[in-house]
Parts: C-alpha cells; sequence; structure tokens
C-alpha cells in the first residue's frame, strides 16, 4: 500500500476511535444496561421526558412539512417577482440560532409581551400563551421556524431533478392538479421528502437550546443536562443517552436503507428534451406568492427581530414596542465579566476545530473519492456516522470517557480546559460538511490534471499539495467557513463541556446571561446580536464562494 | 375515430423568434400522419399543442370539429407516447397502464380488461407486476404505448418514439406500431426526423422545415414529387441541377442541362419555352454503363463507395456532380471514363429554379 495513504488511514481510524467510538462505548456500556433503561423508563417523569421529546420531534416535523412544501412547489412550478430574492431570504433561519430566538419569542408571547398587549388594547385579556402546554408549542414551532430550510432545499432539489414529462405523462392520461402530485409527483420526490424529514426528525428530538431556554425542562436532552452535574450520585443520564442515540441511529439507518432502496432514480436521471417552462405568475397572483415566502421568512425572524429591538430597548414590559431605545446593553454585554473572554473562547475552540476538520476532512475525501479501496465504504459509513449521532451524545460520551478512563481525565481534563474535547465535539459533526464539500470538489476536478503531474515525475505528496489542493481550494475554504461558522453558535456540545466559567464558549455566556435576574436578559439579547452579526458574515461569505449550491450540504 | 384539424396555427416563444408559422392541416379519421423534418423545424411544438402542453399564439385545433385550442392536456383524451417514454418508475407495469384508465374512474374489472387489452396489443402481458427499471429499452417503449392506448384514447400521439431504440430493434417497432394503430383505427399524429420511418409507416405526411409547412402528401408522392428543393432533398439522396425549357413536344419537354440537352416529362405546372427550372433525378434511377437511348452522355468516374448490396459513385460531367446508385455493383475502376444514361420520365421538374 502506498505510504501516504495509509497515513491517512490510520490517522482517521484514529480519530474516529478516539473520538466517536471510544466516548460512544463509555456511553453504551454503561448506559444499556438493562437494570438502568428499566429504571429509567419505570420513572414517571424520565418516561415523560422522552415522550415529550418524542412529541416535538413529531410535532415539529409535522409543522416542517406544512411550512416547507408549499413554497417549495411554488418555487418549482412558477415563475414570479422576486422570485431568487425570496428564495435567497428562505433560508435566513438557518443561520438565527433558536435558542436566542426563544429570547425574543419569550417578549414576544410572554405574560406581558407583544401580543398580550395588542389584545389588550382590544380589551381582549391577556392571554397565557407560554403557560400549559403553550410551552410545548413555543419550542415546536421555533425549532420548526429554523429547521424548514432543511426540507424546503431537500424538496427543491428533488422537484428539479424530476423529469417534466413524468408529470406531463398524467396529465395527458387525464389527471388533475392533486392526482398529479399526490400519485406521480410526491412519491418520486419521496426521497427528498424522507431524507429533509429524517434530519428534521432527529434534530429536533435531540435539541437542548430551545427547550433549555423556553424553561421547558420536562425532556430528555434538558433532564441529561441538569443530570450531568450529579452524574457521580445518578448514572440515569446514560441510560438516557442510550436511548437518545439508538433512536437517531436507527433513523438515519432507516433513511439509509430506504433511499438507496428507493428505486426511483430512472425518473430523476432522464432529462426531457423541452424541460419545464415555469408558468409566470402575473399581477395579484405573483405577489401572492412571493407573499408565501415573506411570510415564512418574517415568521422565521420575527422571534430574532424582537430579539434585536430588545437588545436595543432601554425598556420593554407590557407595551407593544420598546419603551426607549439604548446603546447600553451591547456596551453593557461588552464589557461584562464573561463576554469577552468567551469570544476569545469560542474564537479557540473554532479555530481549532477547522484545523482539526481539515486534517480529517481532506484525507477523508480523498480517501473516497480518489484512493478508492475495500475500506472505502467503513470509511464512508465513518464519515457519516456523526450525522446520526447527536451533539447532546457526543458531548455527554466525552464526560463520559473521562469518568471510565482516568488517564483520559488526565489527558483531557475536561472540567479545568475543555479545548480540544470542544473543538474535536464541534469538529466531528460538521465533519460530514466539510468532506462532502471537499468530495463534490474533488469529482468535479479531472483525474486526468493529476495524472498529467504524475507522468511528469511529481510524488502523490506533491500531486496533492501542487496540483490538487489548489483546485479544491474554493471547496475546502467553504467547508472550513462552514465550520468556522457554525462551531461558533453551536449549543449542545457548548452547554454540555464547558463546566467553568472561565471556558465558557459564546453560547454557554448567553444562556448564563439570560438566567442572570435583572439586566440580564437585554445583555443577553445584544450579545445574541452580536453573534448573529458574526455567523451571518461567515456564512455570507461562503454563499457568496459557494452559490446556489450551499443547499447541497444539507443533504443526505 | 377522429378528424384533426388546424386552422392557421401559430405559435412564437419568449425570445421572439417564431417556432411555427400559420399552419393548417387536416389528419383525417384513422390515419397514420406523419409529422416529419430536422430538429427545430417546430414538429415535436406542434405535438405539444395538440397534446395541449402548449397553447397556440394563434390559430385554432379541432377534434372532430370541437375546438380544443384551449382545452386543459387532461380533457383532451389524446395518448401520447414521449419520446424518453416517461414511465413512472414507482409504479409497475400494470399501475403504469392502468392510469389513465383510473382518472376516467374505470375500476374493477373493467380497468383489468382494458389493461390486459393493451398489454396483449404489445406482447407485454407477462411483465404487468414488473417495474420499468428491470425492462429493456425495447420493452418500455411497448409499455409507453400500451398505457397510451389503453383508456381508448380519441388520438393517438407519438413523439420521435423510436429514437432511443437500436436499429433492428426500430425495424420490428415499426411494423408492430403501425400494426396497432391499424388494429384499434386509432387517428394518431407521429413525430420524427427519420424520413424512413415517415416513408415506410405513414399514411400521410408533413414535412416541417422551419415552423413552415413544406408539403403534405403521400410517401410516395413526397419522394417522387417534391414541391420544394427542401422536401427532394430532406426525402432522400437528390440530384439537383438547373435546366432551361428549350421546346415542348407531344407531351415531353426539351431541356438545357449542364449535362447536355436532355428530354424530360412535362411536368404538372404550366411551363414556357425559357422558363428556368430544377431538375431532380434521384441517384438510383441513373443508369451506368453500356446503355443506350434518349438522355445519354459521358461522365467521368470521380471515386465510388462500396455499401455491400450497392455502390454509390460520384460522377463529374463537364463542371457539375453528379451521384449514382446500383444494385449489384460491378467493379468499376475511379478516374475512367463512363456512359450514363437517365431516362426521361425520371426527371422531375420543380418549378423554382
Amino acid at each position: 500500500m502506498k505510504p501516504l495513504r495509509l497515513i491517512f488511514m490510520v490517522w482517521l481510524w484514529l480519530f474516529f476511535v478516539m473520538f466517536m467510538a471510544v466516548p460512544l462505548y463509555a456511553v453504551l456500556s454503561r448506559g444499556l444496561s438493562p437494570a438502568l433503561i428499566v429504571e429509567a423508563l419505570a420513572s414517571p417523569l424520565y418516561r415523560e421526558g422522552l415522550l415529550n421529546a418524542f412529541k416535538i420531534a413529531l410535532v415539529t416535523t409535522g409543522l416542517v412539512f406544512l411550512i416547507a412544501l408549499p413554497p417549495a412547489l411554488l418555487f418549482d412550478r412558477f415563475e414570479f417577482p422576486g422570485k431568487s430574492l425570496v428564495n435567497g431570504l428562505m433560508m435566513i433561519p438557518m443561520i438565527l440560532p433558536p435558542f436566542v430566538g426563544a429570547l425574543g419569542f419569550q417578549q414576544i408571547f410572554g405574560h406581558y409581551g407583544v401580543v398580550n398587549t395588542l389584545l389588550g388594547a382590544l380589551s381582549v385579556g391577556p392571554v397565557d400563551w407560554l403557560g400549559g402546554d403553550g410551552r410545548f408549542y413555543a419550542v415546536c414551532v421555533i425549532e420548526a421556524l429554523h429547521l424548514y430550510p432543511i426540507l424546503y432545499l431537500n424538496v427543491v432539489t428533488a422537484l428539479a431533478n424530476v423529469d417534466p414529462s413524468m408529470e406531463e405523462a398524467a396529465r395527458n392520461l387525464g389527471a388533475g392538479r392533486w392526482r398529479r402530485l399526490s400519485r406521480v409527483t410526491l412519491p418520486l420526490i419521496r426521497p427528498g421528502l424522507f431524507a429533509g424529514g429524517s434530519l428534521v426528525l432527529i434534530w429536533s428530538f435531540t435539541e437542548l437550546g430551545t427547550p433549555l431556554m423556553l424553561g421547558y425542562n420536562r425532556v430528555t436532552t434538558v433532564q441529561i443536562f441538569n443530570g450531568i452535574t450529579e452524574l457521580d450520585g445518578n448514572p440515569m443520564p446514560y441510560a438516557l443517552v442510550a436511548l437518545l442515540l439508538l433512536f437517531s441511529g436507527g433513523l438515519y439507518a432507516a433513511s439509509r436503507w430506504f433511499l438507496k432502496g428507493g428505486g426511483t432514480d430512472g425518473a430523476m436521471l432522464m432529462k426531457g428534451a423541452g424541460g419545464r417552462a415555469a408558468k409566470f405568475l402575473t399581477g395579484l397572483r405573483g405577489w401572492l406568492a412571493a407573499g408565501v415566502f415573506g411570510l415564512i421568512t418574517l415568521a422565521a425572524g420575527l422571534p430574532h427581530l424582537a430579539l434585536v429591538a430588545m437588545a436595543f430597548s432601554a425598556d420593554w414590559y407590557g407595551t407593544v414596542l420598546p419603551s426607549g431605545w439604548t446603546l447600553m446593553h451591547f456596551q453593557g454585554a461588552l464589557s461584562h465579566e464573561i463576554v469577552v473572554p468567551s469570544i476569545l473562547n469560542s474564537l479557540k475552540y473554532s479555530s481549532l476545530a477547522m484545523l482539526i476538520c481539515v486534517a480529517t476532512g481532506i484525507p477523508a475525501a480523498l480517501l473516497l473519492v480518489r484512493w478508492k479501496s475495500r475500506w472505502t465504504p467503513v470509511f464512508d459509513l465513518m464519515i457519516m456516522v456523526p450525522l446520526a449521532v447527536p451533539g447532546i451524545v457526543i458531548a455527554f460520551g466525552y464526560l463520559g470517557m473521562c469518568a471510565r478512563y482516568p488517564w483520559l481525565n488526565t489527558l483531557f481534563d475536561p472540567v479545568n480546559n475543555p479545548t480540544l474535547l470542544l473543538a474535536a465535539a464541534y469538529a466531528i459533526r460538521r465533519l460530514p460538511y466539510l468532506v462532502r464539500a471537499v468530495c463534490a470538489g474533488l469529482e468535479q476536478t479531472p483525474v486526468v490534471l493529476e495524472e498529467a503531474a504524475r507522468n511528469l515525475g511529481a510524488s502523490r505528496l506533491t500531486v496533492l499539495r501542487r496540483i490538487t489542493i489548489p483546485l479544491i481550494a474554493a471547496n475546502v475554504v467553504v467547508g472550513v467557513l462552514f465550520v468556522f461558522g457554525f462551531s461558533m453558535l453551536e449549543v449542545s456540545d457548548s452547554l454540555i463541556l464547558a463546566q467553568k466559567a472561565a471556558t465558557y464558549p459564546i453560547t454557554k455566556a448567553i444562556f448564563e446571561l439570560s438566567q442572570v435576574l435583572g439586566q440580564g436578559t437585554f445583555l443577553a439579547c445584544a450579545f445574541g446580536v452580536w453573534a448573529m452579526l458574526f455567523l451571518a458574515c461567515t456564512l455570507g461569505a461562503a454563499a457568496i464562494l459557494l452559490g446556489r449550491k450551499l443547499g447541497s450540504l444539507f443533504r443526505f | 375515430m377522429i378528424k384533426v384539424e388546424l386552422k392557421g396555427v401559430g405559435k412564437t416563444y419568449t425570445a421572439g423568434v417564431p417556432v411555427l408559422k400559420d399552419i393548417s392541416l387536416t389528419v383525417q379519421p384513422g390515419e397514420l400522419f406523419f409529422l416529419l423534418g430536422p430538429s427545430g423545424c417546430g414538429k415535436t411544438t406542434l405535438l405539444r399543442l395538440l397534446a395541449g402542453f402548449l397553447q397556440p399564439d394563434s390559430g385554432t385545433i379541432e377534434f372532430d370539429g370541437q375546438d380544443v385550442t384551449r382545452l386543459a392536456p387532461e380533457k383532451r383524451d389524446a395518448g401520447l407516447v414521449f419520446q424518453n417514454y416517461a414511465l413512472w418508475p414507482h409504479m409497475t407495469v400494470f399501475e403504469n397502464v392502468a392510469f389513465g384508465l383510473e382518472s376516467r374512474k374505470i375500476r374493477g374489472e373493467m380497468r383489468e380488461k382494458q389493461v390486459m387489452e393493451a398489454l396483449d396489443q404489445v406482447k407485454m402481458a407477462d411483465y404487468r407486476e414488473r417495474k420499468p427499471a428491470s425492462l429493456s429499452g425495447g420493452q418500455q417503449q411497448r409499455v409507453a404505448l400500451a398505457r397510451a392506448i389503453a383508456f381508448k384514447p380519441r388520438l393517438l400521439l407519438l413523439d420521435e418514439p423510436l429514437s432511443n431504440l437500436d436499429a433492428k430493434l426500430r425495424d420490428t417497432m415499426r411494423s408492430e406500431i403501425r400494426r396497432i394503430c391499424k388494429s384499434t383505427g386509432l387517428t394518431a399524429v407521429y413525430v420524427t426526423h427519420d424520413r424512413r420511418e415517415a416513408l415506410s409507416m405513414g399514411d400521410r405526411i408533413a414535412v416541417l422545415h422551419q415552423g413552415c409547412l413544406e408539403q403534405i402528401g403521400s410517401p410516395e408522392m413526397l419522394y417522387r414529387a417534391p414541391a420544394t428543393r427542401f422536401v427532394a432533398e430532406f426525402m432522400g439522396s437528390a440530384n439537383l441541377f438547373p435546366v432551361t425549357v428549350t421546346a415542348l413536344v407531344n407531351g415531353s419537354c426539351k431541356l438545357d442541362t449542364p449535362f447536355g440537352e436532355m428530354m424530360a416529362g412535362k411536368p404538372s405546372f404550366a411551363t414556357h419555352p425559357g422558363d428556368r427550372l430544377t431538375a431532380l433525378v434521384r441517384p438510383e434511377t441513373v443508369r451506368l454503363g453500356s446503355v443506350g437511348g434518349v438522355n445519354c452522355f459521358q461522365a467521368r468516374l470521380e471515386q465510388g463507395a462500396f455499401l455491400g448490396e450497392a455502390g454509390i459513385w460520384e460522377l463529374t460531367a463537364g463542371d457539375c456532380r453528379l451521384t449514382a446508385h446500383e444494385l449489384c455493383p460491378p467493379r468499376r475502376e475511379a478516374g475512367g471514363m463512363i456512359q450514363v444514361a437517365i431516362e426521361p420520365e425520371q426527371i422531375y421538374l420543380l418549378e423554382a429554379p
């Protein structure tokens, strides 16, 4: 075997064993004990938590389908004014971290919030939106408004790939609009629906930040989070994490299996001669179509708009708009003792994550695309596994592995300096996206360019350094920006792994600030605005570099 | 069985270049009618207008006197066989073929019977539970045809149905399709760019060129008596050369040609001595070797191509070129002179110079 390839393979194996296999083993070996699982399921508290997690996942996924399908169909079928603009706006929620949105949401629907003030003006008594089941639905709505772009992108792509003659044939045989949709189009895009839907389902099932921020505690993820501090006395979180992992892993495996056995490829690849001309909607109908997109974007952005308003407001209590404006909170946020260190921490963790991703992702992509061997399917599985493993599971696994093996505890020292573990957690969960971006670059680069260099006497390493990497540089940069941007605002891993104030990254600092009474919420909002600006800049850069292909990163 | 009438149909896409200009034609009930032309001539647009996927900018389309110009495709009852077959990969052969009946609320035994009839017609009954992906190209073709006829449409439309098949399969499918059209008695409109398909299968052919109707007629008429240079060349290889009428004698014309003086049959249109016309001579009617009689001249054998059952010769006489096809070609050496003869009735005169 060629030495370079061997080095890459060994490095990949080491990385995955250390940061994926060992932590998962540490969790499963303790959590999968039948006695513990029975105990967890016997406890009404944990049973309710699991049930609620399922309910959140199902309701959120249902909402996502309701939100994403109509605009995806509109986008595919029609031309209307401002189409590409509103389509771009639809992606905004991806970059609006839902857990800071929760702060704004509470301002809008809180007891003395915007909606109740408006109702009060109409002499309708205040409604307790967040009481009773309200908090549950708030979690679902916020998550759905954050996650719908995943399904939207999948569906739009799937629709664009369906041969127009598939629908024309149904029309020709007398099928009306709804029959064409239900019998032909939807079955044909089922892989896309399933891919997007299962990502959303896993994501919302394991989301920690949103329920935590909204104070919805009767859900497994929050129960795990709250159980971490007393882990020595109560091993129950191990069982809960194992259950989360089994569910998401099973769902992921099912979707992979389903996508392989789908058998609808035939309709996707052949292209009709003419292609479909999208129908042009003019006048009112055109504006209505654009309005659908605008409304969704507005609804998704509203909590964050409220967040921005809160960050600038002197006081906002029982009024529709803040009763005064100030820049004080921005100053306050920056001068708070945990804020500036947290920004530095996040920069440190994210940069390291970025480096780890590049060092792992490029070799992985090469092994997947260029240097295929009988190990290729194994590596493929290895790279994609993190998609199925929720952040909370990985973070918990790191703690579990350090608790189990004292020498690892000495090595990583998670309590005092979680830098390496946090960076690894950030990196490994975003690795699939980076590998995908790099693979796309490799697939678009003709092999002959590399062969030409070897023919002229260059070694494999020289070819890599002088030819391959320069040619795929744009894809690597995009992947890296993506890793960096999302690491900066990562929630689950950050909340769990950063245990001392001095090591907090941005997201944990925002969470801690929001828990401080008095001006804390306003400071958290101001800080959240800073963070969102930051993410928008990195993703904007990625979008410019990658163009329209940004969506390809969010597919299976 | 319906009559299809197009009256002054025109279509322009957004680019402003007209795709179809003022097309008027009638397809008789039960006829297998061909739309023939090179790519980009508008024939597929015309077929999509008939299917209802496009609306003309001007003119009307009538099925048996009923104006269907604005009728939605799903209400037209015009079964279309797509070029790429467009079989739904998620449905079995049976489900594909049953779809049109389902749309028309035909259920139970009746549906079963009609689907199986259609599958029998195309000899695919044994494959009813298979998915399209497991069928060969020719089998998919048959299923697509069965799907288009199973619901007993008023009209059958075929969009280059054989273009994705290999040459041998094409030959068998040609006669199959014609047999099915004739046995069901369906009025059918068939789009192709392959003149052999049109000549061998069609009752009548409309030749389209740059969005205009060049000529409509039987295969034989289009081949032997083309109305324009374009049709003459599109329907088969053609020798075209300018001639001048010098005299009219007893129902034949005396011509001045680049190959010398020749006699030809009198054209269908009125001519007078001095008219400048174009003569069409099909290469297979050019006779080579020691032949005598009228219209004989000497030519040089420039080069030949041996095709097995036939030979193609390039000849020059003066500065004019001539192509000849010969069945059972004898050995000939390029570079020599040879005697050439064209019988007067094999010279067809076109009005255009």
